[in-house]
This record gives C-alpha cells, sequence and structure tokens, in this order.
C-alpha cells in the first residue's frame, strides 16, 4: 500500500489518499525504479509557497520493494536529478488521484478528492514544471529561539513585538483543537478552557462590542497598540481584535513572514480568511459576519488568560 | 441527544439536549437521507459552520445539505436537519436564527 500526499497547502491539508490496490503499488514502483533519478528525499527540494513535491510512502513493513526505490520519496521535487522524468510519473499518478477515496482519511474532511482539486493540482504541478522554482537555503537562525522574530512596529517605530513562526500543527491536534478558541491562539496560551477575554480576572463580559470586550482582555493585561512594552514583557505579541456586533468576538495574531494566523473557535488554526486568502491585513480581509474592526493591542509575558 | 450549533469563534459554542421524542423524530429524518456522489461544501473560518449532534456511529456534522457521519456523507438537498435543528435551537439565539435561516435559504 501506498500513501501519496501532494506537498502544496499551508493552511487546510494536503490532498491525501491511499492505493491499497497491489497490482497498481508495483506497476508504479516499477516506473519509478526504471525512472533513475526521479525520486528525491523528500523536503529536500523548494519548501516555499504553493506546490513543492508530491510524496509517497510506502506504508508497510512487509511491503515488496523495487531495487532503488526508497521506502519514502517525493516526486516532481526539485530536488529530482531528472525532475522532467519525475514530473512526468508524478502527473500520471495525480491523473489517477481517486474522486471518492474508499479509504476515508481524516484529511478528505476538510481537503476532500475532487475533480475541480486534481485539475487545480494537474494545472500548478504542469506550472511547477515548465519554471521549476530554485530551492531556497534556509535562512541562519537566531540562537535563541529559532521560532521567534523579534521587529519594530511599523505603525509606531518606537515600539517592538516578536513574530513567531506559523505553527498550526500545535494547535490542531485532538487534544488542542476543541479546547482552545482565538483568543488562546491570538495570545499564544494554550489554556484549554476555551480561554474568555477578561475570565481571569473576573472582567468576563457577555455584550459583543468593541468597547466591552476590550474592557475585558484589557483586565487580563493587554495594552492598546502603540503603548510599548518593555524588554521584560518579552515574547510580546501584536493581536487584533474584531466583532460580530451583539453575536460574538474573534482575535488574530501577527505571525513571521507578513501575515496573520487565527483559529475560528474549536476548528483549526490557519492563516486564510472566509475566502481562503492569506491573511495579510486583518482589516480588510473576508471576516464573514465579523464586520467591526476594533483594535491592536499588544499582549506581553504578563498577561494570563483563562 | 445532545446538539451543537458550530457558530461561534471566541465564545463557546450554543449546546442544547433534544428530548427523546424530538432525537427520535432526528434519527428518522436522518435515516431517510441517501448517500451524496457530490463533494460536500466545506463551512467558512468565521460564521455559521453547520450543525453536530451524534448517531451510533459518532460524532455527525450537518452543513448546507451535506451530512457528514462517520462512515459517509449524506445528501440533505432540502437542508431537512439543518432546518429541524434550527427549529430547536434555544430561544435567546432567535437573532442568529434568523440569520442562519436566511443563509440557508440563499444557500438552496
Amino acid at each position: 500500500m501506498l500513501r501519496i500526499e501532494i506537498e502544496m497547502f499551508s493552511g487546510r491539508p494536503n490532498p491525501v489518499w491511499i492505493i491499497t490496490d497491489e497490482a497498481e503499488t508495483k506497476r508504479f514502483l516499477a516506473a519509478v525504479a526504471e525512472a533513475e533519478g526521479a525520486t528525491a528525499k523528500q523536503g529536500a527540494g523548494f519548501t516555499g509557497l504553493g506546490f513543492r513535491e508530491v510524496r509517497v510512502d510506502l506504508i508497510g513493513d512487509d511491503e515488496p520493494r523495487q531495487k532503488r526505490v526508497p521506502k519514502q520519496f517525493a516526486l516532481a521535487s526539485t530536488a529530482s536529478k531528472d525532475l522532467k522524468a519525475s514530473g512526468a510519473i508524478a502527473l500520471r499518478l495525480i491523473q489517477a488521484m481517486p474522486l471518492r477515496s474508499q479509504v476515508q482519511l481524516v484529511e478528505h474532511a476538510i481537503t476532500p478528492l475532487t475533480a475541480e482539486l486534481r485539475d487545480r493540482i494537474l494545472e500548478r504541478v504542469t506550472r511547477f514544471l515548465a519554471e521549476p522554482p530554485r530551492p531556497r537555503r534556509p535562512k541562519p537562525t537566531p540562537p535563541s529561539n529559532p521560532l521567534r522574530t523579534t521587529i519594530q512596529d511599523e505603525k509606531c517605530t518606537q515600539c517592538q513585538y516578536e513574530v513567531s513562526q506559523y505553527n498550526p500543527g500545535f494547535w490542531n491536534v485532538a487534544t488542542v483543537q476543541p479546547y482552545n478558541n482565538c483568543y488562546n491562539y491570538a495570545r499564544n496560551w494554550r489554556t484549554n478552557t476555551f480561554a474568555q477575554p477578561g475570565r481571569a480576572h473576573g472582567a468576563q463580559t457577555s455584550i459583543m462590542a468593541c468597547g466591552t470586550v476590550t474592557t475585558a482582555a484589557m483586565a487580563d493585561g493587554l495594552k492598546k497598540r502603540c503603548t510599548c512594552l518593555p524588554q521584560s514583557e518579552y515574547p510580546r505579541r501584536l493581536m487584533a481584535l474584531v466583532i460580530d456586533p451583539g453575536t460574538d468576538y474573534h482575535w488574530y495574531r501577527h505571525q513571521r513572514g507578513g501575515f496573520w494566523g487565527h483559529k475560528p473557535g474549536s476548528t483549526a488554526a490557519r492563516n486564510v480568511d472566509n475566502s481562503n486568502v492569506l491573511i495579510v491585513n486583518p482589516e480588510t480581509c473576508n471576516r464573514g459576519g465579523y464586520t467591526d474592526f476594533c483594535d491592536y493591542f499588544y499582549a506581553g509575558r504578563s498577561v494570563v488568560i483563562n | 441527544m445532545l446538539v451543537e450549533l458550530d457558530v461561534f469563534s471566541g465564545r463557546q459554542n450554543p449546546r442544547w439536549e433534544l428530548d427523546e421524542p424530538r432525537s427520535e423524530e432526528l434519527r428518522q429524518l436522518h435515516s431517510r437521507l441517501k448517500a451524496s456522489g457530490q463533494a460536500h461544501t466545506e463551512p467558512p473560518a468565521l460564521g455559521y459552520r453547520g450543525f453536530w449532534y451524534s448517531d451510533a456511529d459518532g460524532r455527525v456534522h450537518a452543513y448546507h445539505g451535506y451530512v457528514r457521519t462517520g462512515r459517509a456523507v449524506l445528501a440533505d438537498p432540502s437542508f431537512t436537519i439543518e432546518r429541524y435543528l434550527l427549529a430547536q435551537t434555544p430561544v435567546e439565539l432567535a437573532a442568529l436564527r434568523k440569520r442562519i435561516e436566511s443563509e440557508l435559504a440563499e444557500a438552496k
């Protein structure tokens, strides 16, 4: 059996399926073995946004093996020695993507295997193969905390705060996802209590308006943007508050890379809006009914939520 | 039967218990649904994301005319499940209910 994953998304799960048919598996592995230089180490090629590679994993420990075919490898990767041959095999594989996979995977709930998705993948892979991006060298990371960077606030240059590496995997697991909301994500504190602004300090509100939720959050220690936090408050986050008037509130967190991450209720953490577009500005992104943009806030290490 | 309306981001989603007669009505509606041949609609990040309840196989999610169980995706082109559950929402959620009714009317 083979597990196929199209490494291409950032927020939502990648398209993934299982090939259970033994003859099909054998035929595919034989084609890979024949095309010398087609395989690459997974993750060794292009790692930016968009299509990156097709990942293939033999998922049983007793699968019949072909010479020169590793038990996990990547196709259509810029690290392949023969990208053309590798890409051709990958395209054939994607053409045969099952539209209603018999093996239901949890990823299919958010990324169902549809004809529309298959066509989009084919189009992107074809474009990728025609003009392969250069693999990026990983940037040298600071020794202190490679997942966190201090930046100057572009709206008030005298202030600094920290942006962290987008890491939805931390939140999108069964033991964390249902118990943490947008406030947890934006503050970057997994309390597992579905934290509410002000609750940790007896100042929770049931009135869903900018003023009331702001007051509640400031009772937890949040400061309005441009009230600079000292270095002793490291790590300091930049958060944005929006309101669905009379109904609910929602928070975003500025991430490394210039975009914003959020976690709508008990759903998965992500960095895209209601139009599935990367959030580069929480004031203008598609927020559905959360029409009121309230303000930006800093949250330093002393901010306690529950 | 415990029902959850998946709609909020910051606040806890509304949850309520259906009494036994209503649970049975819901099971009846559910049992009439047929498997869907089409890909279901994915809910948005913010806003109405459907209803959750449970059947013998575990949690069930109903959203925009598709009902996903642990085993299959069922088609509910008339939104019977969602409309039924919407009618059972607690009275304090009247405004929200009205908004979702409009959304379902537009989606159909």
